[in-house]
């Protein structure tokens, strides 16, 4: 799972009963700053669906879209394991940089 | 407001991607849209969404279905076989049509395509064909026959130029030769050339005896060719024999070489030296005579067009022009390519009569343009007929066929209909091509190994065909919805007919600018055939004298000729008043001393020759036998000469011609055509001198003209050994115009296929207009109309038609008829009559096609249109 996939499924796990393509764009860009195109966020969800970790269905058709539909994304349980996984390295990694670099301490 | 996204932008992920995914990308383009206007601004939205959807183009979206598709090919391509036999079979007229339209434009297309394919392999037999090159010349001011462009060259030439520049690998100097060939009690007139040693290092000609360094040599040397040497020396080895040249000497054969191929401007059965000629040797180091070809070798790298350059520098120093001269009226050399000289020269002094390019484009042109003509009515008739197969193809749409499936299926079809034409034209070409050879009066015929590579030709005109008379139906049909075909809205289908009718415009305009055509040839024709020229064409038989010492005496077999009671009037003369080739400058003087310089035809004749051809005299008289024939002694100017001179009278009136001896001018002749109408009268002399004439005219009676020919022949052949040709001079007449001639008879034919194909197609198109409407008309007879005015409402949609080409095609016709007549000094106008027959032939030909199923369905009872609804 790539960083960008990462962030993605994240995103997609945060906002479970909407997330589609362009939200989850803008969720990643207003909680990571980090600002994705559209055909990244799609090509990343569409792999994150190969590797079963995101399940979707179309449906929510809204004015702004021009009637269209969209495809939402939940996430399913491997892709929450495999987040769980990769999140738990993550902190006890940070839990161990953390204790090296207390608060207020010396930096 | 949303749909300001660049639609083609969208236009782009449709075509790029599958389209399970547009819908959604589609939407959140169109979100990221709104966000990126509401913080940017409209027009920077717009460039960032283009930014946005070109990052989709990712391999992932591509579609899904290839490997479907595969998988089912084969057996969906033998299902479209077999719909496409089926529908052939179900629709019987609708095919024998089509496959009869096709089938004629694909033989005209082969068989000009093989015309075509024959023209352009003349000269490239040779293994250095490409680096072969001819030197000709344009001498400004010189003018002969209306060029001042000639392919003959000094002597020297050719010697020099390999001299002075090493890039000319070799160099020929060539003359050619026309003799009778005498070998023990066998007897030929052949055609030949003679050449220096060099010849055979220019040219390849497989050599098959004899030592080509050493073969032309010698003086008295003679080259023959293989079916010659055959001819003369049969079961005997050539090698060192004799052959006489009648006009000539005795020539030791020292070479075999095979025979020119007939793709060749050089045709010859047999090579003298060159070095034999005592005409040659003197004018070796002359650089003002022209009467030679020079062609030679240049080394790989070297452009002609590059040496080209390097001539003016050659003429400086051999050949310095006058002080006075300005330099676009100097004399030029031209290198042209052998490959090139068949097609593309046709200056004066040609080695023999080439084709020429013009007639490259024109017949190619028809053949595309008929070829197109056929494909057109497939496409209209497909189309046409599609109405009737419209719910086949909404079923199919249906249960599933996408609309490349349907494209494939109408492809097959139009691909089956064009095989099943090409393999019926190529049975019909096979039998058409010994007769259009003889047409063309080119061999044609195709050997085995050609045969190979005709195949990917044809190909070619498989897919062509198939893929421009296939396209548009089948785009056309698979465009449809499914419900409105299935609904049986046909009327759908036929609001939008407006691309058929503009083909068939097309189509009729192209016949019309045919048939004004081959009209304004006819005519023309016609015109020249009937038209005065000032001399009387009929019953005058010309016999060449090709024996020297009959030349000398020519007087004597006139005598003999006039014992004849059929035979009225006899004469000898240098050539023929239709097509007078020697000119010369001439100074006119008159007592006072004053005089002037003119160009001027001219040409040798006896006694009676204005006799023999009915000239009338203007002024002064003919030649009387008290002035001398023996030697030049007095002439006849034609008024054009007495113009030009400024002469009003012919009292004391002289012309000289160099250093001879002044000739009193004694009368003037009634201007008369002395060259093709395509040439205005100019100035002409006839020079009273026996001496320099070459044939003898002589004017019979229409009684037994057989025997009379007959008697001619016995009398020339106790004179001369040469073989007997006569000619009348009607028919040298009309071989100026042979080119003319030829033209009108093709333009006529490819006139009349065009119309052929034109009436099958509106046939076709007729046919199924009239089933189209058929309750329509039942309703309108129900209703009372007549047959007539039902006849009427189906033909008015093609008069509309016709009178649309009509404008389209009548000013293109008359433009192209004009530039035509340019070529002529004499020609017709173009008048409205050849419009106004040109519209009735198309009028004719149209209501001819259409009227039999417009009034099938106009007399057709109303209840069977009816009685279903």
């Amino acid at each position: 799972m790539s960083e960008v996939e990462e962030l993605v499924l994240l995103a997609t796990a945060m906002s479970s009963d909407d997330a589609y393509g362009f939200n989850v764009k803008k969720s990643i860009q207003e909680e990571s700053s980090r600002s994705l195109s559209l055909a990244t966020v799609h090509a990343a969800l569409y792999r994150l669906e190969k590797k079963g970790y995101l399940r979707s269905r179309l449906g929510g058709a809204t004015n702004e879209r021009g009637g269209r539909r969209k495809r939402l994304y939940t996430i399913t349980s491997s892709g929450l394991q495999a987040l769980r996984a990769r999140l738990a390295g993550r902190t006890r990694m940070w839990g161990v940089v953390q204790r090296m670099y207390p608060v207020g301490g010396p930096a | 407001m949303y749909r300001r996204i660049p639609q083609i932008a969208f236009n782009l992920l449709h075509w790029f991607a599958d389209s399970e995914w547009i819908e959604e990308i589609e939407g959140d383009l169109e979100e990221q849209y709104a966000a990126h206007r509401d913080r940017w601004g409209e027009r920077l939205a717009r460039l960032f969404i283009w930014k946005d959807t070109l990052l989709f183009l990712r391999p992932y979206l591509r579609r899904r279905n290839h490997q479907k598709e595969r998988v089912y090919g084969p057996i969906m391509f033998k299902h479209y076989l077999k719909s496409a036999s089926r529908s052939l079979s179900k629709g019987k007229l609708y095919s024998v049509l089509n496959i009869a339209g096709l089938t004629i434009g694909i033989t005209c297309f082969i068989l000009i395509g093989r015309y075509i394919q024959y023209e352009l392999s003349y000269d490239h037999f040779f293994e250095n064909a490409d680096r072969i090159h001819r030197l000709a010349q344009q001498q400004p001011g010189n003018s002969f026959l209306g060029s001042d462009y000639a392919a003959i060259t000094p002597a020297p030439l050719a010697r020099t130029i390999s001299d002075e520049y090493p890039e000319v690998l070799s160099s020929t100097t060539v003359d050619d030769a026309t003799d009778l060939l005498v070998a023990g009690d066998r007897t030929f007139l052949e055609v030949g050339l003679s050449a220096d040693n060099s010849f055979l290092d220019v040219f390849s000609y497989p050599i098959q005896e004899g030592n080509p360094n050493t073969m032309l040599a010698e003086p008295r040397s003679i080259v023959l060719t293989a079916p010659l040497a055959v001819k003369l020396f049969p079961n005997m080895d050539p090698m060192g024999m004799t052959v006489h040249l009648q006009s000539d000497d005795d020539y030791t054969v020292t070479g075999i070489i095979d025979e020119p191929p007939p793709q060749s401007h050089l045709q010859f059965s047999y090579i003298t030296s060159i070095i034999s000629s005592e005409d040659y040797r003197e004018s070796l180091d002359n650089w003002d005579s022209s009467s030679w070809w020079t062609y030679f070798v240049l080394s790989d790298g070297h452009a002609g067009s590059s040496f080209q350059a390097k001539m003016p520098a050659l003429l400086d120093k051999y050949r310095p022009p006058l002080e006075d001269v300005e330099s676009d009226m100097r004399q030029r050399l031209i290198v042209q390519r052998l490959v090139d000289i068949h097609l593309y020269s046709n200056f004066n002094f040609e080695i023999s009569a080439n084709g020429d390019i013009k007639y490259i484009y024109l017949f190619g042109g028809i053949g595309i343009i008929i070829l197109l003509l056929a494909c057109i009515n497939y496409t209209n008739l497909a189309v046409a007929r599609s109405v009737r197969r419209s719910r086949e193809v909404g079923l199919r749409k249906v249960v599933g066929a996408r609309r490349t499936q349907v494209i494939t299926q109408f492809m097959t079809e139009s691909f089956l209909f064009a095989a099943i034409s090409i393999a019926l034209s190529v049975v019909f070409v096979s039998a058409l091509l010994p007769v259009f050879g003889v047409f063309v009066e080119r061999d044609l015929s195709v050997n085995s190994a050609d045969v190979l590579s005709l195949g990917l030709p044809l190909l070619a005109v498989l897919i062509l065909v198939g893929v421009i008379g296939g396209g548009y139906p089948s785009l056309f049909v698979s465009k449809l919805k499914p419900a409105q075909m299935l609904k049986g809205s046909t009327n759908v289908l036929f609001s939008r007919g407006r691309g058929r009718r503009t083909l068939v415009i097309g189509q009729i305009a192209v016949s019309i600018v045919l048939v004004v055509g081959s009209l304004v040839i006819f005519r023309q024709l016609r015109y020249v055939q009937n038209a005065e020229t000032g001399f009387d064409r009929e019953h005058i038989v010309t016999v060449r004298m090709q024996d020297q010492e009959l030349r000398l005496s020519p007087r004597i077999i006139q005598d003999e000729l006039l014992k004849h009671p059929n035979i009225i009037r006899a004469t000898s003369l240098s050539s023929l008043p239709t097509n007078i080739s020697s000119r010369t400058s001439t100074r006119g003087k008159d007592l006072s001393g004053a005089s002037k310089s003119i160009r001027i035809y001219q040409a040798s004749v006896g006694y009676d020759y204005f006799d023999v051809f009915d000239m009338s005299i203007v002024m002064g008289s003919k030649f009387t036998r008290a002035m001398r024939a023996d030697t030049a002694s007095a002439v006849i100017l034609n008024e054009a000469a007495m113009s030009a001179l400024g002469w009003d009278s012919i009292e004391n009136k002289y012309v000289t011609r160099y250093r001879n001896p002044d000739l009193p001018v004694v009368g003037v002749v009634k201007n008369f055509n002395q060259h093709s109408l395509h040439r205005e009268i100019e100035p002409l002399m006839l020079v009273l001198s026996e001496a320099y004439t070459r044939t003898v005219s002589v004017k019979i009676t229409s009684r037994n003209i057989p025997d009379t020919i007959a008697y001619i022949e016995d009398v020339f052949s106790r004179f001369s050994p040469y073989p007997f040709q006569y000619e009348f001079l009607d028919d040298a007449y009309d071989r100026l115009y042979k080119n003319e001639i030829k033209l009108g008879q093709s333009v006529l034919y490819f006139t009349l296929l065009a119309l052929f194909i034109a009436a099958l197609g509106l046939f076709g198109l007729a046919a199924y207009s009239a089933e189209q409407r058929v309750k329509e008309i039942g309703i309108r007879k129900a209703v009372g109309a007549s047959v007539s005015s039902v006849v009427l409402l189906l033909s008015r949609e093609l008069g509309r038609i016709i009178v649309v080409a009509f404008i389209v095609s009548a000013p293109v016709a008359y433009i192209l008829a004009s530039r035509w007549l340019d070529d002529f000094a004499y020609r017709i106008e173009i008048g409205p009559g050849t419009f106004i027959v040109t519209l009735a032939a198309i009028v004719t030909v149209a209501w001819l096609s259409v009227s039999y199923q417009a009034i099938r369905a106009a007399r057709a009872n109303p209840v069977d249109a009816l009685k279903h609804e």
